[in-house]
């Protein structure tokens, strides 16, 4: 019996070979992108969520809080904060580690390398989970000169030899010393923010103390803090004292600790996708976004199902009347339309796995995120079973009840195959939410490839071509030869200009100091600070606009170092930006000129000169204030202005590079590189969502064509007589064009306020974004594009249709 | 009116050829009443759709007005036909998701006629043939017979010189047949030519002659005496 219907839905599929495949192929690549979306999320929500307690392993960020303006949260913070929570806490705390992760140079006889070392606390085996391979981690943290490392980092070294006993010497500012390989562990997995762990050795504190920033000062952001909480102790509790132990713990020479920090500890399970630093989208919130897209995605072929799928049920109402005129019972007909429409739905799912298997290494490399299907996992069962449950009884429900139901004597009588209003109005109703989701995803690609675009090009204040970082340059073997350094590469005859600096413009600045107007600390601001020579302005080409630029000549520009010890507070001088100036509340740049303003320690500093705004800070927050001082021992960057081909440059600078640093490679990036990377993710998402787009409207389409296909043949004979009637080839496919230009008008209605809501929502996250009236226009396009796909699709076979000659249409009833 | 000339018709399909028309030498004057009769699959559907113009002959003559047709290209063809000729079939060939009225308006729709002038001729027409009190309805809530009304309305709407009903009384009980016949012959009074296929004699008669296809050939034209 089972048999029987099986083969008859078989056939049905086989002789409705154009629906069947609209049908599968649709599903299937709908499914295909709902499951990549839907690994893809899988893999960004399980970040850290596997360690043994992560239900009460918490990391600890911290905020600036210096004056008014609130600032970017770090998630690195000061290397003291631990003592503070386990004095203040220590009976809540049941563990707490610092990572503290540095460059060092690593050598073992004649080879040197720079590698990342991470020097951490002991307890960070009672917080982390490691695969020890060989060797006993352990003991890595019993004395400071040994090393557990971890297989990428072994092979890296070792090629495969047994590293347990190999001495590596490392050497980073006043540390230098002998480490020996104690133990070797497993790669992290990849989903955990502290994958990069390679090489694992005790916190050494004598040996950070200096330089402060390292370990010891509180305005640093020095460490990865991780608490793991005592069970059954509330965080909300420790986050709400935590500005009592700052006010205990912190000295500044003004006002309380936690009026110049703010500390906070949330769960590390959440860190990863939950945990935003200024106001951009959160890793969780892109996920879910790609999820409503996957599930749209899902939605639109679905609908493309249950058109065709109901449309063709109306030309079957015949066939059905007969079988039952011919004894067939009702359930009979319902099981038969269901097996018929969960066989596609299987077959689309099959089809889907291919599809994903062929584009997941594609996809992994794009996201660079090591995706992959678990067959073993029974969440993807579970979805894939939903959806064929959900969709395959969606698709069959209408055929099988609606027309399985209809009397066979109506249907007989009036001879006739037409449908009931209600059926048509249903259809029109989806094919004009599928075009609606399409256009607005049409729109938000649109609008964010503008937006990307518009930032790349957006004018930076100042001259981004041409210009090479060498980053490092502060390297402990490096900083005593700063200078020489930049002497040795000014004789190169590439270099027109070069400028010694603390920060560049294209890595952000993340710098900041605290100034006022007056030497209360309410008064204080949060500024940037630069510390520089005084080629920097005329390197980046920044226009100075009120008052000198520095000299390094004019006595007195220059920082002096070490004035706490002095009896009387020495005046400073320093340049500031345009920004700054309205910041302080100077009606001009001019004004500004020659005003005193007060450090965070009352020392006061003279502004002898303004810069226009140039956007040294990350385009992606609202560019601040800046503060320029002369100082080039600060620095950590050489920027150099180059002529002729970089490789050549680049081959000079690394032989000079070597003379000075022989252990160290030479970490080099061009500006114009750096400040596009900081929108890799915008590139990403636009270029995801254009992937995404396009195939919501292709599926749209497909299903479109079956609809237009359906109802062509449907209307032959309807077209036969208008052909009579005197209709010419135009009329008739002015007629069917148009019958399937209306949903996709009404689509574009329904679309526009959507999606002009949802950019300008996202748009608002960027200071500096396009103008919003080009979201019409946008709307506009996408729209006309929508409805051209259309009538390409309808058109064609519409033309065909209505040059049939009308007699073969009428011949027959 | 018309005139056919050694016309023939040949069906080509796969590796067999029909001849549905052989060689057919017809003159249709201005204001006749003409019934064309035979056996089932003589041709007489083929004569009829060549009349009108759906298809072309094979080979011959089809003098229209005066001017060789027979080489004329779909478009002039769809030109001339929705100027002079209205059709009516045997399963009345209305759309089932227009109402009566609309049906109607089709035959006017592509003739820039305004819309004004359409809506009153549409009436003036369903009065003539009795169906204006189902103007909003549609076909499917209508009677066979009062479908045939609506298409022989929807043929005359257009003011054609020429009808061609192909079996118009074939899906109607004898009653509703007759009644179409007569409304066929007030038209013909009314100096409208007409061309109609027909198997029953009776309605045969109220032609005033009858043309006789067997095989595709003209075998027999009777006239039927003045009464
Ligand atoms: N499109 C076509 N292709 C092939 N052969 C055709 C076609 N149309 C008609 N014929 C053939 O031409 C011949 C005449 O057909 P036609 O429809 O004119 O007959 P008829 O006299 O109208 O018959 P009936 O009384 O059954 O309507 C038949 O043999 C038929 O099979
Ligand atoms: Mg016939």
């Amino acid at each position: 019996m089972f048999e029987n219907y099986f083969l008859t839905a078989i056939r049905s599929i086989g002789k409705n070979r154009l629906f069947s495949a609209i049908n599968i192929f649709g599903l299937a690549v709908g499914l295909m992108a709902a499951l990549l979306i839907l690994l893809y999320a899988r893999f960004e929500l399980s970040y850290d969520q596997f360690w043994k307690n992560s239900d009460r392993l918490y990391r600890v960020d911290m905020t600036f809080r210096t004056g008014s303006n609130p600032l970017a949260k770090e998630n690195f913070v000061s290397g003291r904060v631990q003592d503070a929570y386990l004095s203040y806490f220590g009976d809540k705390i049941e563990a707490a580690t610092r990572l503290r992760y540095l460059g060092a140079t690593v050598r073992q006889d004649a080879d040197a390398r720079g590698e990342t070392l991470t020097w951490a606390d002991p307890d960070t085996l009672k917080i982390f989970q490691f695969d020890v391979i060989k060797g006993d981690l352990e003991r890595a943290f019993e004395d400071k000169s040994s090393l557990a490392v971890s297989e990428k980092f072994a092979e890296r070294w070792f090629k495969g030899a047994d590293p347990i006993g190999k001495v590596l010497t490392v050497s980073t500012f006043n540390l230098k010393r002998d480490y020996q390989i104690v133990a070797l562990y497993r790669d992290l997995p990849e989903n955990s923010m502290v994958s990069d762990l390679e090489a694992l050795a005790l916190m050494d504190e004598e040996a950070f103390a200096e330089p402060q920033w390292l370990l010891r000062n509180w305005g640093s952001t020095s460490v990865a803090q991780f608490l793991l909480l005592k069970d059954g102790v509330d965080v909300g509790e420790i986050n709400a004292q935590t500005p009592a132990m700052l006010d205990k713990f912190i000295e500044v020479p003004s006002g309380t600790g936690s009026d110049h920090y703010a500390y906070s500890a949330s769960l590390f399970g959440d860190f990863y996708s939950h945990w935003v630093s200024f106001d951009e989208m959160s890793t969780a919130r892109k996920v879910y976004v790609l999820l409503a897209i996957a599930v749209v995605l899902v939605l639109i072929g679905a609908i493309n199902f249950v058109n065709l799928a109901t449309a063709r049920a109306i030309r079957r109402t015949r066939e059905v009347a007969l079988r039952k005129v011919l004894g067939a019972r009702r359930p009979q007909l319902i099981v038969q339309f269901l097996l018929e429409s969960y066989i596609i739905t299987i077959l689309a799912i099959l089809m889907a796995i291919v599809f994903l298997e062929l584009a997941l290494p594609y996809f992994s490399s794009f996201l660079d995120k090591p995706l992959a299907i678990n067959y073993a996992d029974p969440v993807y069962w579970g979805v894939l079973g939903t959806i064929v449950i959900f969709v395959g009884g969606l698709a069959g429900f209408y055929p099988a009840f609606a027309i399985s139901g209809s009397r066979p004597g109506r249907i007989l009588l009036a001879n006739k195959s037409s449908e009931s209003r209600g059926a048509v109005f249903l259809r029109q109703v989806l094919v004009t939410f599928q075009f609606a989701i399409s256009i607005t995803l049409i729109v938000a690609a649109i609008v964010i490839y503008f937006q990307t675009w518009y930032v790349l090009h957006l004018d930076p204040g100042y001259d981004r071509e041409n210009l090479l970082v060498v980053e490092g340059i502060n390297r402990p073997e490096m900083e005593a030869r700063m200078i020489p350094f930049r002497e040795a590469v000014s004789r190169l005859p590439e270099v027109k200009a070069l400028t010694i600096s603390s920060e560049t413009p294209s890595d952000g600045n993340n710098n900041f100091t605290s100034i006022g107007l007056t030497t209360n600390p309410a008064d204080h601001m949060v500024i940037g600070e630069l510390w520089l020579d005084d080629n920097f302005f005329d390197v980046y080409g920044i226009p100075v606009i009120a008052g000198r630029a520095f000299d390094e000549s004019i006595e007195g520009d220059l920082h002096i170092k070490g004035r706490q010890e002095m009896e009387v507070l020495p005046e400073l001088r320093m340049m500031i930006n345009e920004n700054a100036v309205y910041r302080f509340g100077f009606a001009s740049p001019q004004d500004a000129v020659d005003q005193v303003v007060y450090w965070y320690d009352k020392t006061p500093i003279r502004i002898i000169g303004v810069v226009a705004d140039a956007r040294t800070q990350s385009l992606t927050s609202p560019q601040g204030p800046e503060s320029y001082r002369l100082f080039a021992e600060y620095g950590s960057s050489l920027t150099v202005r180059y002529t002729g081909s970089p490789s050549n440059l680049i081959e000079k600078l690394e032989r000079t590079w070597k003379e000075f640093a022989p252990f160290t490679p030479l970490v080099y990036s061009f500006v114009d590189e750096a400040s596009a990377n900081e929108f890799e993710q915008e590139v990403h998402m636009s270029a995801v969502l254009s992937f995404f787009s396009m195939l919501a409207v292709v599926i749209a389409c497909m299903g479109l064509y079956g609809l237009a296909a359906f109802t062509a043949e449907r209307r032959t004979k309807e077209i036969g007589i208008r052909k009579v009637m005197g209709a010419s080839v135009t009329d008739i496919v002015r007629l069917l064009v148009w019958q399937f230009s209306k949903p996709v008008l009404v689509a574009n209605l329904i679309a526009w306020p959507i999606a002009i809501t949802a950019m300008l929502a996202w748009l608002e996250s960027f200071p500096y974004r396009i103008d919003t009236w080009i979201l019409l226009p946008l709307c506009i396009v996408a729209g006309a594009i929508a409805l051209t796909i259309a009538w390409v699709t309808v058109g064609g076979n519409a033309a065909r249709v209505a040059r049939s000659n009308p007699v073969e249409a009428l011949r027959y009833e | 009116m018309l005139k056919l000339h050694n016309l023939s018709k040949v069906y080509r399909t796969d590796e067999v050829e029909t001849a549905a028309l052989n060689s057919v030498n017809i003159e249709i004057e201005s204001g006749e009443f003409v019934a064309i009769m035979g056996p089932s699959g003589c041709g007489k559907s083929t004569l009829l759709n060549i009349i009108g113009m759906l298809d072309s002959p094979s080979s011959g003559d089809y003098i229209f007005m005066g001017e060789n047709v027979a080489p004329y290209g779909e478009a002039k063809l769809s030109n001339i036909r929705k100027q002079h000729i209205g059709f009516i079939f045997q399963s009345f060939n209305l759309i089932d998701e227009l109402s009566v009225e609309e049906n109607i308006e089709l035959a006017l729709l592509y003739h820039n006629i305004p819309a004004s002038e359409r809506r009153e001729r549409v009436a003036h027409v369903m009065d003539k043939v009795g169906i204006a009190h189902r103007a909003k309805h549609m076909p499917s809530q209508l009677s066979g017979g009062q479908q045939q009304r609506v298409a022989v309305a929807r043929a005359v709407v257009g003011d054609q010189a020429m009808i061609l009903a192909d079996e118009p009384t074939g899906n109607l009980d004898s009653a509703h047949g007759q009644e179409v016949m007569e409304m066929l012959q007030s038209l013909n009074e009314e100096g409208t030519t007409i061309v109609m296929v027909t198997h029953s004699p009776a309605h045969a008669d109220y032609a005033r002659r009858t043309i006789n296809l067997f095989d595709g050939h003209v075998v027999t034209e009777n006239l039927r005496a003045a009464v």
